[in-house]
């Protein structure tokens, strides 16, 4: 099977490539990504850029030019840079194919699928850690650091996935933490309360959960978390933005009238929520003194199911986002314009 | 006027734009002008490099758009969000302006 070479975004414009988890430039010729307004071919969809990538691969395309043979993508995640290395080991990497599936999800989704994929992401997230703190002071822009955290981090990748335990020490305690959860969520001590017509899930815990426990607890789009009957935020999962095929999540809303409204009714503190166009938008409120005044989940579940219902008459098109939202996106996508 | 003090854009330009991310003496740093308020801090966000310049300013934080990783707008320490694992701050720099000349102490 034929190796892709990994070009990093800045020399895509000059060479014929396939983009990988992100958007296409004019001299993209395929693009195998799930991100919302995507262009990746209707029989190679899923839900994440990984999983497509191993579906183009398994469709064995016939033999291209010579000149075709690269892989690119424009911002760094797990997702993105597992899509990267596949192309560029195509073989090694289809037959550890479940395994590299289960890191996807995990790592893109903060959601829990098996303990093998749960270490190997926390394993990355420490290198990535350390080569972060290699490249910080030489990157002198969004797209220079991206580059050189892609290039950093492609060398760990086989020992991330196949051998995780060798950096255990630096991952077992948020490891043991999300073990914890984990048991947690499954026991009485937690209550997860599913809305399926408005694509509410609220829980009630305790003690802290680990996200990838919280995200694994539902289907729903819309995770309201209280801890101690405290509000702790109001979040959107991510699967909720990127074009997914596994299950169709109740479309997402503006909150912005929402946050304006209890802004005008609470004090000490700032209600605040991204715009729904953005990755994994969360609603929180910030307090002016530090972590003291919190808000009680009693007092604000019954006023956000009553604004989601109402909302999501004229839910939002997430796939319009690249149009909407361009300003949280890498300046480089900006510049493309997103098509 | 010392010399670390940088000429970087007119208050008239941050004003039009609202946020603005310049090169200053090879240091990216990023301009945000918020309720008549100038705050300028790294260029980019030390978790994964996200624009900085695009980052909210919410009592007494400037929470980064992509991850929310959170820095205290005076000292630029982490309080939260993915980069409080590391400890990992942000420089904040002082502002100034001067007929319609905006200056960052670097």
């Amino acid at each position: 099977m034929k190796k892709y070479d990994y070009v990093p975004f800045s020399k895509a414009r000059h060479v014929l490539h396939v983009m990988v988890d992100s958007g296409c430039l004019a001299t993209t010729y395929l693009e195998l990504s799930h991100w919302p307004g995507n262009r990746t071919p209707d029989r190679l969809k899923a839900d994440t850029s990984v999983e497509i990538v191993f579906k183009y691969l398994e469709a064995t395309p016939e033999e291209l030019p010579a000149d075709h043979y690269h892989v690119c993508n424009d911002h760094y995640d797990l997702d993105g840079l597992l899509s990267i290395w596949i192309m560029t080991e195509p073989e090694k990497a289809l037959a550890h194919r479940a395994l590299i599936e289960a890191v996807a999800i995990t790592d893109d989704f903060e959601r829990f699928t098996t303990e093998d994929a749960a270490k190997v992401s926390l394993s990355f997230k420490e290198i990535e850690n350390l080569v972060v703190q290699d490249i910080y002071d030489r990157a002198k822009s969004t797209d220079e650091f991206t580059e050189l955290l892609i290039a950093g981090l492609l060398p760990h990748i086989e020992r991330c996935l196949f051998e995780p335990e060798h950096n255990r020490d630096e991952w077992d305690a948020e490891y043991q933490f999300l073990m914890e959860s984990n048991k947690t969520i499954a026991s009485s001590e937690v209550s997860v309360t599913d809305y399926d017509d408005i694509g509410l899930c609220v829980i009630e815990t305790g003690k802290p959960l680990h996200r990838f426990s919280v995200n694994a607890a539902t289907r729903q789009s819309l995770i309201l978390l209280s801890q101690n009957s405290k509000f702790i935020e109001a979040f959107y999962k991510y699967e909720s933005f990127v074009e997914t095929v596994s299950y169709q999540p109740v479309k997402r809303i503006s909150w912005k009238d929402f946050v304006t409204d209890m802004n005008s009714k609470t004090e000490g503190g700032t209600w605040f929520m991204e715009s729904p166009y953005t990755a994994h938008p969360s609603l929180r409120f910030y307090p002016a003194q530090g972590d003291g005044a919190r808000i009680e989940t009693g007092d604000i579940v019954p006023a956000i199911m009553t604004y989601l219902k109402d909302g999501l008459a004229t839910p939002v098109d997430v796939a319009q986002w690249y149009e909407t939202q361009s300003d949280v996106l890498p300046p480089s996508y900006k510049e493309e314009g997103g098509a | 006027m010392a010399d670390n003090w940088v000429l970087a854009c007119t208050y008239d330009e941050l004003k039009q734009k609202k946020k603005l991310a310049v090169e200053l003496h090879g240091e990216l740093v990023a301009i945000i002008l918020k309720d008549e308020k100038i705050f300028a801090c790294s260029g980019l966000c030390p978790h994964r490099g996200a624009p900085m310049s695009d980052a909210h300013i919410i009592e007494g934080d400037i929470v980064c758009s992509w991850h929310r990783s959170a820095f205290c707008l005076s000292s630029g320490e982490c309080k939260g969000g993915p980069i409080k694992k590391t400890g990992r701050g942000i420089k904040i720099y002082e502002v100034t302006v001067k007929d319609n000349d905006l200056y960052v102490a670097l």
